[in-house]
């Protein structure tokens, strides 16, 4: 190893004040005759004192609750005034002879959002309905109502592993096979729930919905699958 | 571009894209990205500062919702996403922490006064938990070694003997820990 290479590992410790007062010195030697590691030791000096802020290093672990993203994509869908680009209405005329009886009920009752016939806060009788399976008799049950800016899914739950930590997030499956979420929520230790969520997707874009386990901001591994009934 | 393709760009686009996308992408699914992003290290920061979560989750809400209302006004040259997601946060802090104190003053209280110390503290809790986010990025190993060595006080050959590791591991270790924090923090803007 070179003179540089062994002396420039010791400067994090160097930095943090964790070495051995001879290593500390040999180190500080060689630093007033090495520009290289002088401008090296620069950078990493600047980090001490920001650790230095620090009681801890166990400050940023807090968690918000799951429903707090729901909440915040809900605002979003119900805040926004977008005007409805003439693509997504020809897209309707298109599509519904395509998918037969339920994509013309699915015409209609975008027709209808569209409209505003619908509030914002959506209407009390269901569009729609889709019972998801999965595996260990893991079965879900969502009611399906219209929003102005998506879809408000009404979902019931039961026979998902509970546990510390374990999210799950709802999918609407659009024909294109693009995903939109639905939201997350826990189970119970009796794994149920029973929650109300908000998806952008609109009403009769997407026949299948999906849960799966939330990984990150990746799609995460399917649990539960379903085919929406118009 | 297929909307498959484009679900995949949304996760790996970055912060910039993304708040671009905020007018004209109808999903949510940007905001929802930039949600999972930053809304963990906001609700620490909010929790910290308001030390009530029913606060703290107003707070983050507002937040997010000031973002894609003003997301126009986002100007990348001037500050990172970050940094302005901080500023909003902090700004609705205030806000909440100015009503929760509207209360009959003294007649020589200095409200300014109050308010400027206020967001000095703010500041400096907002600085202070970005420092911790990017400690948490580190990987476990990284982050055990400055845990001993800087919080703990221990010299690297104690380090080394707690863990059961070759001081020379340890050694290395630490240099790039350091490194990688260095890196961290450059990439939030917060190393000089």
């Amino acid at each position: 190893m070179s003179d540089c290479a062994h002396f420039r590992e010791l400067l994090g410790g160097y930095v943090l004040g964790a070495l051995e007062p001879d290593e500390a010195e040999a180190l500080e030697r060689h630093l007033e005759a090495c520009p290289r590691c002088r401008r090296e030791h620069a950078e990493l000096a600047s980090v001490p004192p920001l650790l230095g802020m620090l009681d801890t290093p166990e400050t940023a672990t807090a968690t918000p609750p799951p429903e707090l993203e729901e909440a915040v994509l809900d605002r979003f869908a119900r805040e926004r005034r977008r005007p409805e680009p003439a693509r997504r209405r020809l897209r309707w005329r298109g599509w519904a002879p395509r998918v037969g009886v339920a994509g013309a009920v699915a015409a209609v009752v975008a027709a209808l959002v569209l409209a505003g016939v619908f509030s914002p806060d959506g209407d009390d009788k269901a569009f729609g309905h889709v019972a998801l399976r999965g595996g260990g008799g893991a079965k879900a049950y969502a009611d399906l109502h219209a929003l102005r800016a998506g879809t408000g899914v009404n979902l019931r739950v039961r026979g998902l592993s509970g546990g510390r930590g374990r999210v799950y997030e709802l999918w609407c499956v659009e024909d294109d096979g693009s995903w939109i979420s639905g939201g997350t929520f826990r189970v119970d230790e009796r794994g149920k729930a029973h929650v109300s969520l908000t998806s952008a997707a609109r009403p009769g874009e997407y026949e299948r919905m999906l849960v799966t386990r939330r990984a990150g901001e990746k799609h995460g591994q399917k649990i539960l699958t379903g085919t929406v009934d118009y | 571009m297929s909307r498959t393709a484009y679900n995949r760009e949304q996760m790996t686009a970055s912060d910039t894209v993304l708040v671009r996308q905020l007018a004209t992408e109808p999903s949510g699914e940007g905001l929802r990205t930039l949600y999972r992003r930053y809304s963990g290290e906001l609700y620490g920061f909010a929790m910290g500062a308001l030390g009530d979560s029913g606060l703290a989750e107003e707070v983050v809400q507002d937040a997010f919702t000031s973002v894609w209302r003003n997301a126009d006004r986002f100007d990348p040259s001037r500050a990172s996403f970050r940094t302005w997601l901080y500023a909003l946060t902090r700004n609705r802090i205030v806000d909440l922490r100015r009503r929760a104190s509207a209360r009959p003053r003294l007649a020589d209280s200095d409200e300014g006064q109050e308010l400027a110390e206020l967001d000095e503290g703010l500041e400096l809790a907002a600085l202070r938990w970005q420092v911790g986010a990017a400690l948490n990025k580190l990987s476990t190993e990284h982050r055990e070694v400055i845990r001993l060595a800087h919080f703990e006080s221990l010299t690297l050959r104690e380090v080394a003997e707690a863990l059961g590791l070759p001081l020379g591991t340890v050694k290395s270790r630490s240099y790039y820990a350091l490194r990688h924090l260095r890196l961290v923090l450059d990439e939030m803007e917060l190393a000089s």
